[in-house]
């Protein structure tokens, strides 16, 4: 499958700010199932930005502007070939431990038990469905630094917080998780999803979805959670408030 | 020793003087305090030195093959000697490293090795502190003290010269450092030892700088000088913790650390000391292994010891521990600092049968070690000699070769019934003779 994706966000400030340093990760992340055809970014305000990849293989784009300015935006746009049929065989093990935002007590350790199967694609589809059922989504009750228990005890979150309590609930079963962000067609926000390691290779699931079918998914990074891959870091001097727009638009050619 | 005895309320009125203090946080609130010195020096003969230090850079050796390997390779855990578990579940494991080499292949630049000498006449290894050990300047500053008080106590003895511990600094750092000036950076003068940062940027020619004084322009790090001029960083000696050190990374509620340095120091631009990704070997979970370690990377005997110590994660040592609980120290494997360091034998019932189940209930967070009986040191409370319990940090420097300072830290612990020396928790300390015979 190919996908075409445009994002765009734009961070306005009450004020004007200055030194505002910052780290994107905004590429598409390329491995066995993905493979980035073409790739443009234009931020305001900077011409010259440093691409590296962090150690999870996520392309990151860095820089600063040391001016003022009241506006900053990012125009991404690109094409990737998504391929079905090809496994993602490399397990780096530390995809099987506790991370800082997915963690989990003994109640929530039983509630996996409850939903393990002999079949261990049956366990992860059953423990997929349970997240589901037991979260609400709800935008507001949740931050980007809520962890998996706390979203888990609360009952409630967006997707972020879907993924990180299946991941945290797959993990204690001993099962291989990570977390994905990345665009969806049909959907103009940044989403995030799971993968699970079975079988020998990574699956895509999605939580908040309870789905397993995920055409039209662009994966943009990965990470243990949230934490690891942010989309989108800055820091600047200035006592503002900021508002962010971001549009998504992602089509099959 | 006599003379530095008698004079020894002007020792610590220097001390007061120079601003040898250290800040602690108690009940929320930042407190200075002096660090109250003790005339009576520990000795340590030249031929006892010279087997620590032996052990200490072989120690210190093992635990950077360790850190290199670790962020590589992971032969180690391949290999089955360390398992995963104590890696991948330590806090001080920052998967921003993994497949990061340091300039010249340095993690740990500065171990601070806290040992006690047991009564047996063994030195004992308590722990290894790899991130940003502290505390060196307290015995350079007593030295200049006391030799200026007390010149004839330095004619009359062979005690070995540690003056030469800014210059090994410097070496390392000119040694690992890329293109560029440098620089000592600290949180500030907020920081319990923002008095050694000032006095190790004075010694070593190091600029001292905040994280405001740095930034990142493209993937290179450059200080800001109060005129406006740019001056290249090649090392940073940072006297932040690694989650401080790059908001843009770890905590992004810092402000004490500087945006973007860790994508320089990917880059290869600049040295970090001591490297970021340390916490994982200094964890007191992988301490148990070191041992191993030194057999697995040198295939050596390790020459000093570890206490002893049981690891719960294993069957047979829950075992152990479990049946001899009430005489064992328990420490938690992520504290640091003499906190969460629980001696059974003290504990009432109801808490000790707390500890007790959180060792079943949870036994990757334990190690448990026998206490180790280790010798008292004379010193001085009013006019009267007392016994005291005491340790001894010991600097190991690696540049390009690894050495280890002839001097350290000796603390005591003010508390006659306290094992624990830690200046967080109240304790003083004593110069440290190296003999030279």
């Amino acid at each position: 499958m190919i996908l075409e994706f445009q994002q765009r966000s734009i961070s306005r400030f009450s004020q004007p700010v200055k030194n505002h340093a910052f780290l994107l990760r905004c590429k598409p992340y390329e491995n066995i199932n993905q493979n980035m055809v073409s790739f443009n970014a234009v931020v305001s305000g900077c011409d010259t930005m440093i691409a590296q990849k962090d150690s999870f293989g996520n392309g990151v784009v860095f820089s600063n502007i040391n001016d003022f300015h009241d506006i900053f935006s990012v125009e991404t746009s690109g094409v990737v070939e998504v391929f079905d049929n090809k496994k993602d065989t490399s397990l780096n093990p530390i995809f099987r431990y506790p991370s800082p935002l997915c963690i989990l007590d003994n109640e929530m350790s039983l509630f996996a038990l409850s939903f393990k199967d002999s079949d261990i694609k049956k366990t992860v589809k059953n423990l997929c469905d349970a997240v589901n059922r037991k979260m609400k989504y709800q935008s507001g009750t949740t931050c980007i630094s809520t962890t998996s228990l706390d979203a888990f005890k609360l009952g409630s979150g967006v997707c972020q917080d879907y993924s990180h309590v299946l991941i945290a609930l797959l993990r204690s079963l001993q099962i291989p998780a990570r977390y994905v962000a990345g665009y969806v067609k049909g959907l103009s926000v940044s989403h995030a999803w799971t993968e699970v390691f079975y079988d020998g290779f990574w699956h895509g699931l999605d939580a908040t979805e309870n789905s397993s079918q995920l055409d039209g998914y662009i994966k943009i990074a990965i990470g243990r959670d949230a934490s690891d891959c942010p989309l989108n870091r800055g820091i600047f001097v200035g006592n503002v408030t900021e508002t962010v727009e971001i549009e998504i638009n992602v089509k099959e050619l | 020793m006599d003379s530095l005895i008698t004079q020894r309320d002007s020792v610590n009125s220097w001390m007061f003087r120079y601003g040898v203090r250290f800040g602690i946080y108690k009940n929320g609130e930042f407190k200075e305090q002096i660090f109250p010195f003790d005339a009576i020096a520990r000795k340590i003969s030249g031929r006892e030195w010279q087997r620590l230090e032996r052990g200490l850079i072989q120690r210190v050796n093992a635990l950077n093959l360790f850190l290199n390997d670790i962020y590589g390779d992971k032969k180690i855990v391949k290999d089955n000697v360390v398992p995963e578990d104590f890696v991948y579940s330590s806090k001080g494991y920052l998967p921003f490293c993994e497949g990061l080499t340091p300039p010249k292949n340095v993690w740990s630049h500065i171990s601070g090795i806290d040992l006690v000498h047991g009564k047996d006449d063994e030195w004992y290894i308590l722990e290894d502190n790899l991130r940003i050990p502290s505390g060196a300047s307290y015995p350079l500053i007593a030295r200049e003290i006391t030799r200026n008080i007390s010149p004839e106590t330095f004619e009359n003895n062979a005690i070995c010269d540690n003056r030469n511990y800014a210059q090994l600094l410097k070496n390392m750092m000119d040694y690992v450092k890329k293109d560029g000036i440098n620089v000592i950076l600290t949180p500030g003068r907020y920081n319990s030892a923002y008095f050694e940062h000032s006095y190790f940027a004075e010694k070593t020619g190091a600029i001292l700088a905040t994280g405001q004084d740095l930034h990142v322009e493209g993937d290179k790090l450059y200080y800001k000088t109060i005129g406006g001029e740019k001056q290249l960083v090649g090392v940073v000696y940072r006297r932040i913790s690694d989650e401080y050190l790059d908001p843009m990374v770890f905590n992004s509620d810092s402000l004490i650390g500087v945006p973007n340095i860790m994508q320089v120091y990917k880059a290869g631009n600049v040295a970090i000391v001591n490297a970021p990704g340390n916490g994982v070997a200094d964890d007191k979970g992988i301490y148990y292994f070191v041992p191993k370690m030194i057999k697995y990377y040198l295939n050596e005997e390790p020459i000093l010891k570890n206490a002893p110590t049981y690891l719960p994660f294993y069957e047979d040592d829950k075992k152990y521990v479990l049946e001899n609980l009430r005489r064992l120290v328990i420490k938690d494997v992520a504290e640091a600092g003499g906190y969460g360091v629980i001696f059974c034998e003290k504990l009432s019932d109801e808490k000790f049968n707390e500890i007790k189940n959180l060792v079943i209930s949870q036994p990757r967070r334990w190690i448990a070690q026998e206490v180790v009986d280790f010798k008292d040191l004379p010193i001085f409370e009013g006019d009267r000699i007392v016994e005291r319990k005491a340790d001894l940090r010991a600097y190991v420097i690696t540049g390009e070769n690894t050495v280890v300072w002839k001097c350290g830290l000796t603390r005591f612990s003010r508390n006659p019934d306290s094992f624990i020396v830690n200046s967080s928790q109240g304790g003083g300390f004593k110069d440290t003779w190296v003999m030279d015979n």
